[in-house]
Order: structure tokens, then sequence, then C-alpha cells
């Protein structure tokens, strides 16, 4: 069976670009477009990898993460931040609260973002 | 020499004025003169008050009332820092906001270039054409954030040209509407236009007018929420022709109604929680709007929607 990848991003741009990826890779890609929406996905469809944006309209990405972790579930689910945020007070409180990765947008390539999941899965 | 010839530029206050496009009332370089001024002549004037009425009670008044008139001056020019301290903030905070902006759509062409090269085939082999339509679309996007900084940068100098022609709004708007469909699809939001069958061009800047209902229509789409509708009235109102866009949004608070034609105004939280949008877009609007000989504006209900509308003149 295909692995499940959820994608919690609002830029639609994005998830364009994951989903020619991963239609490659022959992973099954869940988009949700803002952070609500992003938690009710992840208890529906219990993806096998997160991939969270931080800002996020309706649920800040900290929300989702904390809501996700604490969730007994859900929060064996390995979280990946994808963001632009690259302070480093953001990327200490992702971690700490349970983020596997914190990756900055700009400055990973598609391929190193490939192998970051792989790694997870 | 030098160093004198400085000193008189720095006195020189109309052409500071001129060159920080600012009002002589505004500007610390002539409220100092003018203090000095008043200064040295209220001391003599009092010296002189003083020996030929010797009386204690008027010299004290006169002191006092220009103590008051120091006083207010040097309140202007405490207030008039301040604004050049608030201009330098909110340029601040503006280059953070439009590097931010920037940053979402370089890094969708930067992950797809990275697929249209890399070498490990992360791509299906059909796809490529598709990878290429879209960073062709987010670099339009992005010409068309640059375009608007530009403009910005023309209206703040005072140096907007329009170039005035006779087109009919309802033919331009139908043409934006078509290109914005898209990305009202992906929104599931309907677009709507009403108009009388017959309506009188307007004589305005065509390509300058475009860029406004551009906005408009792309604001109203943003803040609608999903499944809404944005509805684009045309109409005829004595010399001129109202356009006006409806949305179901949230709306805009009180608060925000003033700042709202501000520049670099964004609606609270959408810093936080929406990307898009670099507020600078309704400034602009207006700018353009005004110096075509128009109106604009809004009405608004909290949580049921806004309507954005403007005028332009009928040609004649």
């Amino acid at each position: 069976m295909s692995k499940k990848i959820l994608f919690i991003e609002d830029e639609m741009k994005l998830h364009k670009v994951f989903e020619q990826v991963f239609k490659k890779e022959d992973f099954e890609l869940i988009s949700a477009y803002d952070g609500e929406n992003g938690l009710r996905l992840a208890e529906e469809k219990y993806p096998d990898l997160i991939l969270l944006d931080l800002i996020l309209p309706k649920k800040h990405g900290f929300d989702v993460l904390d809501n996700l972790k604490k969730n007994p579930r859900l929060s064996n689910i390995p979280v990946i931040v994808l963001t632009n945020l690259e302070g480093p007070a953001d990327i200490e409180k992702a971690l700490s609260s349970g983020a596997q990765a914190y990756l900055i947008k700009t400055s990973y390539s598609m391929e190193e973002i490939m192998k970051k999941i792989k790694e997870f899965l | 020499m030098q160093f004198l010839k400085n000193i008189f530029e720095q006195l020189n206050f109309v052409s500071q004025c001129r060159k920080y496009n600012i009002k002589m009332w505004q500007c610390p370089q002539f409220l100092f003169i003018l203090m000095g001024i008043v200064i040295i002549s209220s001391i003599l004037a009092t010296d002189f008050v003083a020996r030929n009425f010797t009386e204690p009670e008027i010299v004290a008044l006169i002191v006092l009332g220009l103590t008051i008139f120091l006083f207010i001056i040097g309140y202007i020019i405490i207030k008039s820092f301040e604004r050049m301290a608030n201009a330098a903030r909110d340029k601040l905070e503006f280059i953070r906001i439009i590097s931010h902006r920037f940053r979402s759509p370089l890094s969708a062409i930067k992950w797809q270039l990275d697929l249209l090269s890399n070498k490990n085939n992360l791509l299906g082999s059909d796809q490529s054409e598709l990878v290429l339509w879209e960073i062709k679309k987010q670099n339009d996007k992005m010409i068309r954030i640059v375009n608007d900084l530009l403009e910005l940068n023309f209206i703040e100098d005072n140096k907007l040209i329009l170039n005035p022609t006779a087109f009919s709004l309802k033919d331009l708007t139908e043409e934006i509407i078509q290109s914005q469909r898209e990305n009202a699809d992906k929104q599931n939001i309907e677009m709507f236009i009403s108009s009388p069958p017959s309506l009188q061009p307007v004589f305005a800047d065509r390509e300058k007018i475009k860029n406004v209902i551009f906005h408009l229509i792309d604001n109203a789409i943003r803040y609608n929420p999903n499944g809404g509708k944005v509805t684009v009235n045309l109409e005829n109102i004595a010399d001129s022709i109202c356009l006006s866009v409806n949305d179901e949004g949230v709306g805009i608070s009180k608060q925000e109604s003033k700042k709202i034609f501000g520049k670099f105004f964004r609606s609270e939280g959408s810093l936080k929680y929406q990307t898009e949008g670099t507020g600078i877009g309704l400034f602009i609007s207006k700018s353009i709007i005004e110096n075509s000989g128009g109106k604009m504006g809004f009405r608004t209900i909290e949580g049921r929607g806004s309507t954005f509308w403007f005028t332009l003149p009928i040609s004649r």
C-alpha cells in the first residue's frame, strides 16, 4: 500500500509541486490548506507522515503541532515542519514540541526534502 | 570651505524640504531657525519693554506668551521627528512583509526547478510541461508585486503618469474575471457581474484601472470564505460610472476601517494567518482613482462582507 502523507500548507502551488513528486514516488498526498482542516484530516486519514507549515489560516502551526502530540492516537506520527520562519526560537519551540525535523523552505532542495521524508517513513 | 558649505546647505531649508519631500512646517531646519529668531527677538523685546515700561506684570505676561509660543513650536518639532521615526519603522515592517511575500513563490519555483533539473528523476516524463507552466504563473505573480512596488514609489514621489483613453469598463471587468476564474474555482467561489445593457465608456488609463479592478477582485476572493460569492456591479451615476465589488468575507472592523486605505495596511491577523498580500494594493488603487478624477470608498458589515467601490468619469 502506498504511504499517505498529509501536507498542511496554505499555498496551493506548493501542494502542486508535492503532488508531482509524490506521484512518481507512489506516495498518496492528502492536502489541507489550513490548520483546523489539517487536524481533522490527520484524525480521519491517519497519515504515515505530516508535513506542516507554521503560518497557517485558522490555526497556527504550533497549535496544530501541540494538538497532534497531545492526542495519544496521533502522537507517534512523525511531523516535519516545513516553513519559512527561521528564528532560532521557532526552531527550538517546534523541536521541543515534538517535531521530528525542521526544514526551511528556501534553503532545502526538493531532493533533500524527499530524503528527509523517506528517513521517517 | 567645505565645512561652511555643508552648514549653509543644512540651513537652506527650502532645498531641504524639497529634497525630503516634506512641508515647511514639518522641516526641523526651518523650525529650529524660526525658534532661534523668536528667542533672540524675544530677549531683545523683553529687555526693551522692561526698560521703557517698567511694569513687571506686563513683562511677565509677554514672557509667558513667548514661552507658550516656543512650547508649541517645540511640540511641532517633536511631532515631526515622531512622524519620521514612524515612517522608518513602517518601512522596516514593509521590508519584512515583502520579503516573506517573495519567499513563497520563490520556494515553489526553486523546488520546481529542482524537479526539472535533477538527475534522479523526481518527476514523471509527461509532467515537465505542467511544471513549466506553474513556474511561469508564479513568475507573473512576482512581476506583479514588483510593479506594484514601483507604482507605490511613483505615487509617493508625485510622479504618477496616467495615459487616459476611452474604454468600456464592462469589457475590462469581464476580461479580469475571466483571468481570475481559475483562482476563484480553487476556493469554490462564484463570480458574478451585473451591469445595465448599455454603459457609456469611461475616460481613464486602462492599464492602471485594470490593476485597480484586479486588486479589488483578488482581495474579494482571498477574504471570502470557501463557497462564497463575489459580485461585481456596474452602474451609471450622474456623470460617472460606479464599479463595486462585493464579497461575503469577514468584513472590516471599525478600528481597521480608518486605516484600510493607508500604506502597508493589512487586515488584523492577516500577517499571522494569511501569507498573501502586500498591503499596498488599496493604497495604490485609491491614488490611481483619485488621480483619474474619481472617488473610492467602501462599506462593510462585520461578519457579513464588504463592498469596495470606485467611480470614474464618463468619456465625453
